[in-house]
């Protein structure tokens, strides 16, 4: 059913008459009937017991009106596919700083929204890692890299705001759940690797010794790289989308370490803006 | 919000801050693996060598420090690359975990309170000290007090030397220090050629065993080599007048800190070695069969079974014998007269011979065989000593299986089929032993078909048995039979071995060899090498050959005649056809079928299959030069372990350098 036929079956079904306001319905029954023996009267409902269960019209109908109007300014979901560049900041609990810059695609999955993209992590030092570079010890984070993408958005609330300033027109807003994976290749690291090595090299989860050897000049003062190569993780974002097809996507997402197989970042945080165009 | 939710959102609380920390900070563990500092005090120098390893990479500015105290001075933390180097210290990859290398530095006194530590940065003041074991090497010997010392090899030809440099530190290892990147600077120049003399025991490379070389050596005239590689080859060759040299002698010039120190470095010829016998050649000639067909000429056994004996020895115009007077006294005498008429009209074709007989009987109990034997003994005793041509021994097909038991039978005839008897252990030889009585494949039994096949050489009773079972036609067929047997000469000589063996010199086959002479036994160096003994003037009893070595280093001959030890005269090549035989029962019927397989068998000793016994790798004759020392196969110069004494039970399979080789200037010298 449509979200418009699904409304129009509740408000159908709110102007019914009640039969039970109507009255006698065994009397017409009967006349109908002609020489049949008149039936015994229906038990009378157990009314509280059917009072938890019932629900005003109006409450259903402002359950409703969300799925019904969505697509009243701009139907995502109709749309091909999109494009967006993103830029994130990595928060992770250590003492280097993280920009993300890269491209991604969108594209409309049934209820969900999928989306591949490619980026580029920059990695920096602070003033607390020079000074930790000046003793024994090392803290884990990751070198600058590439990194490979795919999100899986299922929609939570949807529906038209009115913008500011008002020459904007109304944009439709998309609340979603958001779960993420992310795949890590570090520039450099497979040199020296034979061919089965290097192939062995990109699938396993962990980056090998040889690996984190081969980092070492990637890799910052103080740092102790993380051999996690895989990242999973979960969250929330809010896709404002402009018609005929602009979109602006602020989002937060959140790696658990369960999820994260050999890091030793415990929780980090990717806030990410995005925007790009619906085609 | 209800209680449930609230509770779920509580325990979500308690998730998300589960391993919410900050990241927390690893210690490196960093630790040193090698800290060494060795002090020589004619060189006035310090090395110090170090090797240091941490779980997580060690930053590029991360380095070694060093301090130390001396009478005259004191020198505080120092970065070790900031010291000036005495010699060339090459830098090392250890990995980005790791970090080694080595240092030279002029320390003119002893050097007290040497410290060594690893500064994990520059402009930070944390470091990690290390276990440093610090040795002083006073004044004495070059050889033994110096750090380095200079030696020669030789080349595969002996014309060729090696001059090597060998790093000498009281806790590292030659091949360690160069890994660890010390390279030292030598030169060789005014090389000559002669006798050094003996070199004292305790300096084995003869490194400045003298303050010079010896002035009766003959200059070679060489141009000068220097290199700051281990090994450099000399370009030039020694001349032909040379050979006669068992050294080469060259001042060779190392540096210190001191500036430099010449000393005499000598290179000793390989010892010369060569196969003292390459092959034991004895010609392998087919002999003529003599066949003779011996059955009871009066009365019919089994004539199935007779023609069987008769194919299976490819009798064709053999001599009958008749077996009726078999009992009669002179029996015996008289078939040997028979057989040894019938060879001597072979003979004059000029080949050796091997008699071939079937017989056919059904006398039980041996008594017939033993006759026989008495004939067989009378025949062939007399030409076992006998040049080519002559009887090499006999085949006899039997219809029992028999056990011979004349001693001179038994080693000169193959007598089939065998009675082994009950005890495995008491075989006689190998004329027993070879001879077949079993099936080559068993029995099969599959429903109504029946799979079998026959021995070649079988019983009357399991060849009357099989082909009532199958048919006569799937009882096989000898195709050709061969005997191979070696030529002997006029000069052979038969050598008697207890129990059963014979050893058979040829033909005045001879190792020579002066007293100064050397030899290696390598056993498993040849296949048939085992067959092969010696004996001398002064103990004509074969002697086996690996105690020829020994008996020459403390008796020296000037000869050893080769021989070969055997316990059977020739070989028999049989090429037959077994037929695997099939029969189907079905409805009281027997229908039989076959299916007939080429095989080849071999009776006798495979030593007579081919004409050499190869010795190139058994036994090594060194001639000159047996008392210098030794390359291994894996190429290690061993400086004590000198050709006379070491290789006398051991295989010589040396490797010596050659120019170009693939080690370049790091030969491997442990």
């Amino acid at each position: 059913m449509t979200p418009s036929g699904a409304l129009l079956a509740v408000l159908l079904a709110a102007a019914a008459p009640d039969p039970a306001a109507q009255g006698e319905p065994g009397e017409a029954g009967a006349k109908e009937a002609g020489a049949k023996e008149p039936q015994p009267p229906p038990p009378a409902a157990d009314e509280q017991a059917l009072e938890p269960f019932r629900i005003p019209v109006e409450t259903i109908v402002e359950r409703m009106v969300g799925s019904a109007s969505r697509a009243v300014r701009f139907d995502w979901r109709k749309k091909r596919v999109g494009v967006a560049v993103v830029a994130s900041d990595l928060v992770e609990l250590n003492n280097f700083s993280s920009l993300k810059l890269g491209v991604s695609a969108r594209v409309p999955l049934g209820g969900f929204i999928g989306e591949a993209g490619l980026s580029w992590v920059g990695t920096w030092g602070s003033h607390s890692t020079e000074l930790l570079a000046l003793t024994p010890y090392r803290q884990v984070a990751r070198p600058r890299r590439f990194q490979l993408e795919a999100n899986l958005a299922y929609p939570l609330a949807e529906g038209v705001a009115t913008s500011r300033p008002g020459f904007f027109p109304a944009t439709e807003l998309v609340f979603s759940a958001v779960a993420g994976l992310r795949y890590l290749y570090y520039p450099g690291s497979l040199n020296g690797l034979s061919l089965r090595e290097g192939a062995l090299a990109l699938v396993a989860p962990l980056l090998g010794q040889a690996e984190v050897d081969n980092l070492e000049a990637a890799r910052l003062p103080a740092m102790e790289i993380d051999r996690a190569r895989y990242g999973a993780l979960g969250g929330l974002s809010l896709d404002v989308y402009f018609p005929p097809g602009a979109f602006f996507t602020p989002r937060v997402m959140i790696s658990p370490p369960l999820l994260s197989l050999g890091s030793g970042l415990g929780w980090w945080w990717e806030l990410t803006v995005s925007a790009g165009w619906m085609f | 919000m209800n209680g449930r939710s609230a509770r779920a959102l509580l325990a979500a609380a308690a998730a998300a801050c589960w391993s919410c920390d900050k990241v927390p900070l690893h210690d490196i563990n960093a630790s040193f693996t090698v800290a060494d500092a060795s002090w020589f005090e004619d060189e006035e120098t310090m090395f110090v060598f170090y090797r240091a390893q941490a779980e997580q990479g060690l930053g590029d500015q991360s380095a070694i420090e060093i301090s130390w105290v001396t009478d005259a001075e004191v020198v505080p933390w120092t970065r070790l690359q900031d010291l000036p180097a005495v010699h060339t210290h090459l830098p090392v990859d250890c990995t980005p975990r790791g970090r080694c290398g080595s240092w030279s530095v002029r320390v003119p006194l002893p050097p007290r309170q040497v410290r060594l530590r690893l500064r994990y940065h520059p402009e930070g003041s944390l470091a990690l000290d290390a276990p440093l074991a610090l040795n002083l090497v006073g004044s004495g010997p070059a050889h033994t007090n110096r750090s380095l010392l200079v030696y020669g090899v030789m080349d595969a030809t002996n014309t060729r030397v090696q001059w090597r440099a060998r790093h000498q530190f009281p806790a590292l290892r030659n091949e360690e220090v160069q890994e660890l990147g010390l390279r030292r600077f030598f030169s060789v120049a005014g090389a000559a050629h002669g006798d050094v003399g003996p070199l004292p025991g305790d300096d084995p490379y003869g490194y400045a065993f003298a303050p010079g070389c010896p002035a009766t050596l003959t200059p070679l005239g060489w141009a000068a080599v220097e290199t700051t590689d281990r090994a450099i080859f000399d370009p030039g060759v020694l001349p032909l007048t040379a050979a006669t040299s068992p050294a080469v002698c060259a001042p060779a010039t190392v540096t210190d800190a001191k500036g430099t120190f010449t000393a005499p470095a000598v290179a000793r010829k390989n010892p010369e070695t060569h196969p003292a016998f390459p092959s034991l050649h004895s010609p392998i000639r087919e002999n003529t069969a003599v066949g003779f067909l011996l059955h009871p000429c009066n009365r019919t056994i089994s004539d199935p079974h007779l023609r069987m004996q008769e194919q299976r020895l490819l009798l064709d115009g053999a001599v009958e014998i008749c077996l009726d007077g078999w009992r009669d006294p002179g029996f015996a005498d008289a078939t040997a007269a028979v057989i040894r008429a019938r060879a001597d009209e072979v003979r004059a074709q000029g080949a050796d011979m091997v008699l071939t007989l079937a017989v056919h009987h059904d006398v039980t109990g041996g008594a017939l065989g033993a006759v026989l034997e008495q004939a067989l003994e009378a025949a062939l005793a007399p030409e076992a000593g006998k040049s080519s041509p002559r009887v090499s021994g006999a085949f006899v097909f039997d219809s029992f299986a028999y056990g011979t038991t004349r001693p001179v039978v038994s080693r000169l005839a193959l007598w089939c089929p065998a009675d082994l008897g009950d005890d495995l252990d008491l075989i006689p030889g190998t004329s027993v032993r070879q001879c077949p009585l079993l099936p080559d494949l068993p029995d099969l039994t599959l429903g109504p078909f029946r799979f079998g096949n026959l021995p070649i050489l079988p019983t009357r009773k399991q060849y009357l048995t099989f082909i009532n079972k199958y048919s006569e036609a799937q009882a096989g067929r000898m195709k050709a039979l061969v005997f191979l047997a070696p030529e002997r000469t006029p000069l052979s000589q038969n050598v008697p071995v207890e129990p059963f063996g014979v050893a058979t010199f040829f033909n005045n086959e001879l190792v020579t060899a002066q007293p100064e002479d050397a030899f290696s036994y390598c056993a498993g160096g040849d296949p048939l090498a085992g067959a092969v003994v010696f004996r001398v003037a002064l103990a004509p009893d074969p002697l086996p050959l690996q105690v020829l070595p020994q008996l020459h280093s403390m008796f020296p001959q000037p000869q050893y005649s080769l021989g070969l030890i055997w316990d059977f005269p020739f070989l028999t090549r049989a090429t037959y056809e077994v037929v695997v035989a099939g029969s189907a029962s079905a409805f009281s019927f027997t229908v039989p079928f076959g299916v007939g397989i080429d095989t080849e068998a071999y009776y006798g000793n495979r030593l007579w299959e081919a004409p050499d016994v190869a010795l190139s790798h058994t036994l090594l004759q060194c001639t000159r030069f047996c008392d210098a020392p030794t390359f291994d196969s894996a190429g290690v110069y061993n400086v004590t372990a000198l050709f006379r004494p070491a290789y006398q039970d051991q295989c010589y399979r040396p490797s010596f350098p050659e120019p170009g080789d693939t080690s370049g200037g790091f030969p491997r010298d442990p």
